[in-house]
């Protein structure tokens, strides 16, 4: 039987799939990370804007407001003046009008800086000159239709002034407010600019991680198909030798089966072989024993048994002397022991056959030599009738005449 | 064209032999009637030709050769198979009984040694890689 065919090895689990998926499931956690911070990023920078936004317009409103009070103010000086030089009723009502909303605007300006410590300051200071001189206009209003009272007045007030002074007042509160504005806006646009490298950035790096992430799955699935392919093949390979195994067992099988058929023949034969040759001696009518080089009984056959009474356990392996001896005594070796060690037949010797009762029977004994070969390994004894018939046992009838 | 495996009758009264050997020529493609006696292999004879017949030579009711000589008229063709343990010398066989058996084969020979001379005689080739035997 030739020696089974090697059994393939599968291949082994490579670690680095562990690893690949490791690495993917790190990677798109910075992914996660990295769009996360950009949308704050990008989140934080919308409510800056939004907040710029609303400051931008509050920045506006202050310039509005300087710009209205001061209009308001020359408004008011204009309806003075004018008041002087007509008296006329609707003139003061001008300038009534125009000392309300400057006290309007004033109160609004002082709210919108409010946050502001500088501008806060700035806005206070306005508004007491704006008060001041509001004093002033609201008295000269109320001299009435005296245009020669209200001239001298004028022509005594230093009006020009203090208008001059809020007017600067309200330009520097006005720079103030457009130099904040304007470091704002820069602020905004780096901000702008900081987001927008952030959100470019976060981009980019996700865009990389992502086809860092798509190479390594690539890897990995040609890793993969490889694997499965290698393990396609090596149960393909198993297949085979396990076929080529079960063939080699199955001719084994088959061999061993016709030998244990041909042994199972052969014991039949052979048994067949002993049934017959045992049939055939027991056929025999004569006793007839067979005996070793020692001697001693091996085979009786019924016949035999018959005649010296004894089943056969009494005479199997019994010494032939206990059963049967030759007439004539001699002195020194068995005769018919001496007659086997050489070879010799011994013929139609006068014998007794020692029963299990009464005396001795007379008999005929041959023995002949049985060969195994050269060797003579035992003999063979026939004990015939006596002929002479003077001692023969009334119970057996005589043997017929041998051929 | 069908190729219907070749039938051969075993006549023997030991029941052991028979399906020993009708098992054996079975597994090498023959259809197998096995029987004890010289009146079932008469029966069988009438009904299902055989194309070979071993016999063993000592029968309940009679012998092989008895039986063999009575079907070699109603089989003049068909080759026959001796199969005993107790008589002849193969020599003495093939000079005496030559015209009663086509063969004659010891018992004590090996199964195999019958299932060659089995294809000899029905003319069938010995399976591939068989080692060589002689006869």
């Amino acid at each position: 039987m030739s020696a089974p065919a090697a059994i393939p090895e599968p291949p082994a689990d490579q670690p680095g799939a562990d690893r690949t998926l490791h690495w993917v499931i790190g990677l798109f956690a910075l992914v996660l990370v990295i769009a996360g911070f950009t949308a704050v990023q990008a989140v934080r920078n919308l409510q800056r804007t939004r907040v710029a936004s609303d400051w931008v317009n509050h920045s506006h409103a202050v310039v509005n407001e300087c710009g209205a009070l001061l209009a308001e103010l020359y408004a008011a000086e204009a309806a003075l003046r004018s008041l002087a030089l007509t008296g006329h009723a609707l003139d003061r009502a001008a300038g009534h009008q125009a000392l309300e909303n400057i006290e309007e605007r004033g109160a609004i300006l002082l709210a919108l800086t409010e946050a502001e410590a500088d501008q806060r300051a700035r806005s206070a200071r306005i508004d007491r000159l704006l008060r001041q001189r509001s004093e002033f206009l609201h008295a000269a209003l109320a001299t009435g239709g005296d245009s020669a009272q209200l001239n001298r007045q004028l022509a005594e007030d230093l009006g020009f002034l203090a208008t001059r002074e809020i007017k600067d007042e309200l330009e520097k509160l006005k720079g103030l407010v457009l130099a904040r504005l304007a470091e704002r806006d820069r602020e905004s646009f780096r901000q702008n600019q900081t987001t927008r490298a952030t959100v470019w950035t976060g981009l980019g790096l996700n865009l990389a991680l992502l086809g860092g992430v798509a190479w390594m799955i690539q890897g990995e699935l040609a890793r993969r198909r490889r694997k499965a392919a290698a393990m396609r093949r090596a149960n393909e390979t198993l297949a085979n030798a396990v076929a080529t195994q079960t063939a080699q067992l199955r001719a084994a099988n088959e061999r061993l089966e016709d030998e244990n058929n041909e042994h199972r023949w052969a014991n039949l034969a052979l048994v067949h072989q002993v049934k017959y040759n045992m049939a055939i001696i027991n056929a025999i009518r004569e006793p007839v024993l067979v005996v070793t080089k020692a001697m001693n009984v091996t085979r009786a056959n019924p016949a035999t048994l018959d005649r010296l009474d004894r089943i056969e356990e009494e005479v199997v392996n019994q010494p032939l002397a206990a059963l049967v001896r030759l007439a004539a005594q001699t002195e020194g070796q068995d005769p018919l022991e001496r007659t086997l060690h050489q070879g010799r037949d011994l013929r139609l010797q006068p014998a007794l056959i020692v029963g299990r009762r009464g005396a001795p029977q007379p008999c005929v004994l041959t023995l002949f030599p049985l060969r195994d070969g050269d060797n003579v390994v035992g003999g063979v004894v026939i004990l015939n009738a006596d002929e002479s018939g003077s001692a023969t046992d009334p119970d057996h009838a005589p043997s017929p005449p041998r051929p | 064209m069908t190729n219907l495996p070749k039938h051969i009758l075993i006549v023997d009264d030991e029941e052991d032999i028979r399906r020993l050997l009708g098992a054996t020529l079975a597994k090498h493609g023959y259809r197998v009637t096995d029987v004890a006696s010289g009146l079932e292999a008469r029966q069988v004879v009438a009904t299902d030709r055989p194309a070979l017949i071993i016999c063993d030579l000592q029968l309940h009711e009679s012998d092989g050769l008895v039986l063999l000589r009575e079907l070699r008229p109603v089989l003049p063709n068909v080759p026959t198979i001796l199969l005993t343990g107790v008589l002849f010398d193969p020599k003495v066989v093939a000079s005496t009984l030559g015209d009663a058996v086509t063969a004659y084969v010891p018992k004590p020979a090996k199964l195999s040694r019958i299932v060659e001379v089995t294809r000899r005689l029905l003319g069938d080739a010995p399976p591939a890689g068989a080692p060589a035997q002689g006869t």
